[in-house]
């Protein structure tokens, strides 16, 4: 009966509309250079507020699913990555197109996005409730360990200087700091007399203003930017052989895992995943010598592992409310503004929504994989929409946007200081990532972190527990303390490691 | 150096609001440490990493030139400009008619930075009709279908 009610509410014309859309617009964002899915997600927060739980959260995995998987196309044809989980297929994905294989290149790259993210997402409906089971004694103690982990494991796994990512991450906490204080509601913080601040910044504000305009801004410098685009073979429904699938097999499955143990990972993404499934599957093999030139291996891992790296990360969102990535910690702020309670809770107080989600997923992926198939000629083309037209009408929306979430031109005010900020911070290698998530995870890490030496009387006698709150306190100080000292040249030759470039 | 002002700057604010949580109110009840605990935890740590970073600068004499003017210069300064002019037009001249004007400078702007001219008569007025659309239907699916309240300005 419950399977019924699942497909039920997700079987039914508008949340299929809705999904659909999503996949739409996420494959569209995904496969523009300079936006991305988390973009893609924060611009659509705003029409969520106007729907029921069920449809918010459909919309959502479509954008997603085909945010993650529109990258591939403008990899593929032009050498430019959509998104960084495309940057691998780049590799391999241009160098077939200039070998007269676009086509190719482009229906095996979006049969492995599906295939990713449908082994990604049987793995969320196996892994995520067990994960709830055990989450369930999380207290608040347990809380601020593992949203604290979560942020440490982001900036000391986000690219580039570690220092510049604990500074990013450090500003998206103080940002978060502005407002009325949890637990006791009392002091307003930092507003400055401005009543408007009482509530704090408005995260749509943030998330667009420091991820979107910067790249639309800096995008105006390079309208003249002419995009070619190669030759595309007209068909109808573009699907990988069977001989194909057989033999691309074991890469698909290798970059799959590899992929979904990098999504839980908090602050990986699909980058790593890409990259390291590359590598693993020219390991593997038998013409190694043949990848970066036009070998379709290197497609066929990249993009299991970049579309298997969504189920991952929606595995530790969804089972503890920790967000796998940059685009999942969005996706919390939009379940959160639904009333969704995301974490163990989650599964056990309201297992059909839990499993509408999962479900939601597979056929998102199906959605994803068909539109792909069916539209890549036409996908292709898009791309060479002007950025002279594109670019203002992209700003109109997100600044609508912004303005929609409260009804509020103050958020949009805001957001030209985040704009000038994000620039800075983008421009200079600073990680945006650790910024957001520090933005995101700071009011639980406060408040997690006030309750707990509420409940234990002193913040000894929580460190003094013995808790799965502890084991990731002291990981979350360990991790970035002894990644530092691996990157040290002198600690590296004490332990006879490699340098590193 | 322009990297090193910029750190130095939030040095500076950071230092400024942690002598502001020295005067944020605290509850006799509360025994969590109050409101001024975790922002002065978080500026401790930025601060330190500011430090630490700025020394690491100037140990390694970094020569990576810092980008920050060129967001102020040609096009960039042109749209970043037109953009928060936009955003405070929205208020006091409303959605439709601030969206309408934005879009018609920098789409036409745009176009004559990228092709060398304004284009021919029926480009022009396609171009132009075509924003004039796009406006309408933007507040039409945020207001009618949406029911969002977008400024009205002076309509009002």
């Amino acid at each position: 009966m419950d399977l019924l009610q699942v497909f039920q509410s997700v079987l039914n014309p508008f949340c299929l509309f809705l999904i659909l859309l999503g996949v739409v617009a996420g494959n569209l964002f995904g496969a523009i250079p300079g936006l991305n899915t988390p973009i893609a997600v924060a611009l659509a927060l705003p029409f969520t507020m106007a729907m029921d739980p069920v449809p918010s959260v459909c919309l959502i995995m479509g954008i997603y699913m085909g945010g993650v998987s529109g990258g591939l196309i403008s990899a593929i044809l032009l050498r430019i990555p959509g998104t960084a989980a495309s940057v691998a297929t780049t590799f391999d994905g241009y160098p077939m197109t200039m070998k007269g294989k676009g086509t190719e290149a482009l229906t095996l790259g979006a049969f492995a996005s599906f295939f990713g993210g449908i082994f990604s997402s049987f793995m969320l409906l196996l892994l995520a409730p067990p994960l709830s089971q055990l989450a369930i004694g999380f207290g608040p103690w347990e809380y601020f360990g593992s949203t604290l982990l979560a942020l440490s494991m982001v900036s000391v796994l986000a690219k580039g200087n570690q220092v510049k990512g604990y500074i990013s991450m450090g500003i998206g906490l103080l940002a978060k700091c502005v407002g009325m204080s949890p637990i006791d509601g009392i002091a307003t913080r930092f507003t400055f007399g401005n009543y408007q601040l009482e509530n704090g910044f408005n995260l749509i504000a943030i998330v667009i203003g420091v991820f979107a305009f910067p790249e639309i801004v800096n995008n105006a410098a390079k309208l003249k930017t002419v995009i070619s685009l190669s030759e595309v073979k007209k068909k109808f429904f573009y699907m990988l052989p069977k001989a194909d699938i057989k033999r691309h097999m074991p890469n698909f499955l290798r970059s799959s895992v590899i992929g979904t143990v990098i999504g839980i990972l908090p602050g990986l993404g699909g980058g790593p995943a890409g990259m390291m499934a590359y590598s693993a599957a020219q390991k593997f093999s038998k013409t190694p010598e043949e990848f970066g030139q036009g070998c379709d291996e290197g497609v066929a891992a990249s993009e299991s592992a970049n579309n298997a790296t969504t189920g991952g990360a929606l595995i530790p969102m969804l089972a503890l409310g920790v967000p796998g990535d940059t685009t999942t910690a969005i996706i919390i702020g939009a379940f959160v503004m639904q009333g969704i309670p995301v974490g163990p809770q989650l599964s056990i107080n309201m297992p059909l929504l839990f499993r509408t989600i999962i479900f939601a997923t597979f056929v998102a992926n199906i959605f994803m994989f068909i539109y792909q198939a069916s539209t890549l000629r036409f996908m292709a083309k898009m791309i060479q929409v002007p950025r002279m037209y594109l670019m203002p009408i992209i700003s109109v929306f997100c600044v609508t946007g912004i303005i929609a979430v409260n009804n509020n031109i103050f958020d949009a005010y805001c957001a030209i200081f985040f704009i000038v900020l994000g620039y800075i911070l983008d421009r200079n290698d600073y990680p945006i990532a650790p910024f957001i998530l520090g933005n995101i995870l700071g009011g639980l890490i406060e408040e997690n972190l006030r309750r707990s030496i509420v409940y234990y009387g002193t913040f000894s006698s929580c460190v003094s527990r013995f808790s799965v709150g502890t084991l990731f306190f002291f990981m979350a100080i360990l991790i970035p303390t002894v990644s530092a000292c691996l990157s040290s040249g002198r600690i590296r030759a004490l332990l006879r490691l490699k340098p590193l470039k | 150096m322009g990297e090193i002002i910029f750190l130095g700057i939030l040095f500076l604010a950071c230092s400024y609001l942690f002598s502001l949580t020295f005067s944020f109110q605290t509850s006799v009840l509360d025994k969590s440490g109050g409101a001024a605990l975790f922002p002065q935890i978080v500026i401790i740590f930025l601060l330190i990493f500011l430090a630490l970073r700025i020394i690491l600068i100037l140990r390694t004499k970094e020569k990576k030139p810092f980008v920050f003017l060129e967001l102020f210069q040609g096009m960039r300064l042109f749209f970043f400009t037109a953009l928060v002019l936009y955003i405070i037009a929205i208020k006091p001249v409303g959605y439709v008619i601030s969206t309408i004007i934005y879009l018609l400078i920098v789409i036409n702007v745009f176009y004559y930075s990228t092709r060398g001219n304004w284009g021919n008569p029926k480009s022009i007025l396609i171009r132009n009709t075509c924003i004039f659309a796009f406006v309408f239907l933007m507040n039409t699916f945020f207001a009618s279908m949406l029911k969002v309240l977008l400024p009205q300005g002076f309509l009002a």
